[in-house]
């Protein structure tokens, strides 16, 4: 019996969030940053980091005999915000068929499957670290960008 | 100084003290993460468990270890992000609470805070006077028995004092 675990918390930056949206769940999990936008003064909405947090467990009796389990907190609905053409890209790739453990856009192959449960626990965790650099390269550019109207 | 001087010193101090905070937290966050990793990576970690993994599954874990050492980049550029803003709430923090203009100007000019008015002061500096190093040396000149020329010199210091000051607190309100 073995059993592989991951826990990856992530931080995503969201602007111009519009307050009514913020859902009663998730406001513990919203750090309101408005404060360091400058010279935006009539910009709509407010500035937010999300934090959120991702887990897969793998457990099995074998590398070939195993059940993967993913829980993602992931409560904001991305399609108000960024995903608006996903209907277009969805009907091109409608022979692709993701693996939800890998994401969105994980571009992980549910129809070919990987075997081996370490292999397996690796590309999750490649294409999961990936997914949080990803919002986290964002969220420091927006900082130092945001920071540097006040310093240097 | 000046009441709406006063009053952008401290929008700038109450600014400079949750950006810090947000800044530590994030920090705090990423490097535990990083710490996980280098726990997981080291030669007595996890990572053992993968050790006769070949082929596909080596180069996912060259790409995983890639990735992990960007974010220690984005983490050091979070430190460097929170010290600058430490520097200037230090330096506001001065200023707010300093004993009078010159001084606050002086000890500006010398701290490692690099605001961006600082930098516009020494342009305005530059502009304002065709030899800086004599006027340097004015500055740190000990007090003597005034003459008429160390009267001159006094107000023109006191003259570029305002108009570094105005400048200084210009860029503060932009």
């Amino acid at each position: 019996m073995f059993e592989l675990k991951l826990h990856l918390p992530y931080f995503k930056l969201i602007t111009g969030y519009p307050p009514k949206k913020a859902r009663h769940r998730m406001k513990s999990r919203l750090t309101d940053v408005s404060f360091l936008r400058a010279g935006t003064s009539n910009f709509v909405g407010r500035d937010v980091i999300l934090q959120g947090h991702y887990s897969i467990v793998i457990h099995g009796y074998s590398d070939q005999n195993w059940d993967a389990h993913s829980f993602e907190n992931n409560d904001f609905d991305d399609d108000d915000w960024d995903d608006e053409d996903s209907e277009d890209e969805n009907s091109e790739d409608e022979e692709f068929q993701e693996d939800p453990n890998a994401g969105r856009e994980g571009k992980v192959e549910a129809n070919v499957p990987i075997w081996d449960a370490r292999e397996y626990f690796l590309r999750i965790f490649d294409v999961r670290s990936t997914q949080i650099l990803q919002p986290a390269k964002h969220l420091v550019r927006w900082l130092e960008r945001s920071i540097d109207s006040y310093v240097r | 100084m000046g009441r709406d001087k006063a009053e952008d010193l401290k929008k700038i101090y109450d600014w400079t003290q949750p950006t810090i905070e947000l800044l530590s937290n994030l920090e705090h966050d990423l490097s535990g993460l990083l710490q996980e990793w280098e726990t997981f990576h080291s030669p007595s970690g996890d990572i053992g468990y993968f050790s006769s993994i070949s082929g596909r599954g080596s180069k996912l874990l060259w790409a995983i270890k890639e990735t992990f050492e960007k974010l220690d980049f984005l983490r050091q550029r979070l430190v460097h992000l929170k010290d600058s803003s430490r520097r200037c709430a230090e330096d506001v923090s001065f200023a707010k609470f300093g004993s009078n203009s010159t001084d606050t100007l002086t000890h500006s000019y010398n701290s490692a805070c690099s605001y961006k008015a600082i930098k516009l002061r020494n342009t305005a500096l530059k502009r304002h006077s065709a030899t800086p190093n004599r006027r340097n040396a004015q500055l740190k000149r000990p007090k003597t028995t005034p003459n008429r020329q160390n009267t001159i010199n006094a107000r023109l210091n006191l003259a570029f004092g305002f108009v570094i000051f105005d400048c200084y607190f210009y860029v503060m309100e932009g």
